[in-house]
């Protein structure tokens, strides 16, 4: 084993020329006269030969795998290009659906304004009635959207924030008092605050009617208008009359003509502050 | 990278320095040899991984010490040549391209031939195989990268030269009684 081994090295240190010239000779020497030795060295070729020929393999393998790893990383390139190109496509049609939308709304509410025009010309507006009937007279609209811009109308004209008759302005201190305390923020316009006030003095009557008075100067309609069919149980009541009149302007502004008009002829039974204004609302919605 | 300091990264067998010239050059050469020669993709594959390995060898063999011209000229120059030779192995009605003949001469056929395979080759591969892992790194270390026992021993964790030595002897000899036994069981065979 020990010959055999060396026999390698020398045959190693040969073929990587690491041999002296003279041991080179001496090697080649013994190569022509020894036939063992000769075999010996041309098995060690052969074994050689096939490392190589194992290792270039092995390096074709390595390559073999970049050349995937870059695919893979190229196919996902690719991807992420067509999945950008299709959220650029997807984009492209949201945004371009939105401006034909828009552009239909937009024409659709120069028409609902045309319309306004011709409408206030045609109705008696308690604010403007100098310009009357003598326009001339376009196609009307179908009646659902006609009332809806008759209701819109009246509401506009008619009405006004109503005004704080429990307490008098407070100029000076903020009041310690709840009810005083939240009618000095509904005076001052700070509806938010006044809200938080109001709503937790369910007992006080009165400070529930406010309390819905503020909930539509937030435009929480659909809360006043709940609380002020409430309020319109007992005729004794302070503001009856005005919780009866809000509960139609609230309905005008949700649009329910039908149960506006209830309200509004609730209002022209009995002589109130509000019946006149009422029937002028109810001749313009019966138009 | 410059050119030398390529080759001297290639001849010390740092593999990923030759991986990555690989990888930069194998686009721009598959298009090229595509739109000169029209050869196939996956032949055209096959021909840069033996160029690169030939370019490969010729360093680690010595034969090329220092570049005249840039890497990749010499490379493509490397792949050209074996396109020839595809062409004239697959289509021997098709003379070689009067420019590829005049480039190489019979010597440079050598510098750049693969090896030819045969039965002990693919009894070795084999053979390789099955001894593991760690032998063929010994092995392709000191025959293919044509490091010093010192390198490997460092690089491969051997305790000392002499166990690394050892081990070497013992995976070569492994291989040396897969070859013998075939030699053996071929002469049966013939006689």
């Amino acid at each position: 084993m020990e010959e055999r081994n060396s026999n390698i090295e020398l045959f190693d240190s040969y073929i990587r020329g690491e041999l002296s010239e003279s041991e080179k000779e001496s090697f080649d020497k013994k190569l022509s006269e020894d036939p063992e030795l000769k075999a010996d060295f041309e098995i060690y070729l052969d074994i050689v030969k096939g490392i190589k020929a194992a290792s270039e393999d092995y390096l074709r393998e390595k390559f073999k795998e970049i050349d995937l790893q870059e695919k893979t990383l190229l196919s996902g390139r690719k991807l992420s290009t067509y999945l950008a190109i299709a959220a650029a496509i997807v984009l492209f049609v949201v945004v371009g659906i939105s401006v034909i939308i828009k552009i239909q709304q937009t024409q659709k509410h120069k028409e609902i304004l045309a319309q306004e025009q011709q409408t206030d010309s045609n109705l008696i507006s308690p604010k403007d009635t100098s310009e009357s009937a003598n326009k001339p007279v376009e196609p009307q609209k179908p009646v659902g959207e006609r009332m809806k811009l008759l209701a819109m109308n009246a509401y506009n004209d008619y009405y006004t924030q109503y005004p704080n008759k429990v307490f008098p302005k407070s100029r000076g201190e903020i009041p310690v008092d709840s009810f005083e305390r939240a009618m000095y923020y509904y005076d001052q316009q700070d509806y938010l605050k006044a809200e938080e006030l109001l709503k937790d003095l369910k007992d006080i009557k009165e400070a529930q009617f406010y309390y819905a008075m503020t909930l539509l100067s937030l435009d929480k309609n659909k809360t006043a208008l709940s609380l002020l069919l409430k309020l319109q149980t007992e005729p004794t009541f302070k503001f009856y009359y005005p919780s009866i009149w809000y509960a139609g302007m609230t309905c005008l502004k949700l649009e329910n003509i039908e149960q506006a008009i209830l309200e509004f002829q609730k209002l022209t039974v009995e002589k109130n502050p509000y019946s006149a204004q009422a029937e002028s609302i109810l001749k313009i919605l019966k138009q | 990278m410059n050119p030398q300091k390529l080759l001297e990264e290639i001849r010390n067998g740092n593999e990923k320095v030759l991986i990555r010239f690989y990888s930069e050059n194998r686009n721009s050469f598959i298009a090229y040899a595509y739109k000169k020669y029209g050869l196939d993709h996956e032949i055209l594959k096959e021909i840069y991984q033996d160029a690169v390995l030939a370019f490969r060898n010729n360093i680690v063999e010595g034969r090329l010490t220092q570049f005249t011209c840039k890497p990749k000229t010499y490379l493509f120059e490397i792949g050209i040549h074996l396109i020839g030779k595809e062409i004239r192995k697959k289509q021997h009605e098709v003379r070689m391209p009067e420019h590829l003949e005049n480039t190489y001469q019979d010597k440079d056929a050598d510098l750049f031939s693969k090896m030819e395979m045969n039965e002990n080759e693919e009894l070795i591969r084999q053979e390789l195989k099955r001894i593991g892992e760690k032998c063929f790194k010994l092995l392709y270390a000191f025959y293919y990268e044509k490091k010093s026992m010192e390198t490997i021993a460092f690089e491969l964790n051997y305790t000392n030269v002499d166990s690394a030595k050892s081990s070497k002897y013992n995976c070569f000899q492994k291989l040396k009684e897969a070859v013998l036994k075939n030699f053996s069981r071929i002469n049966l065979q013939t006689n």
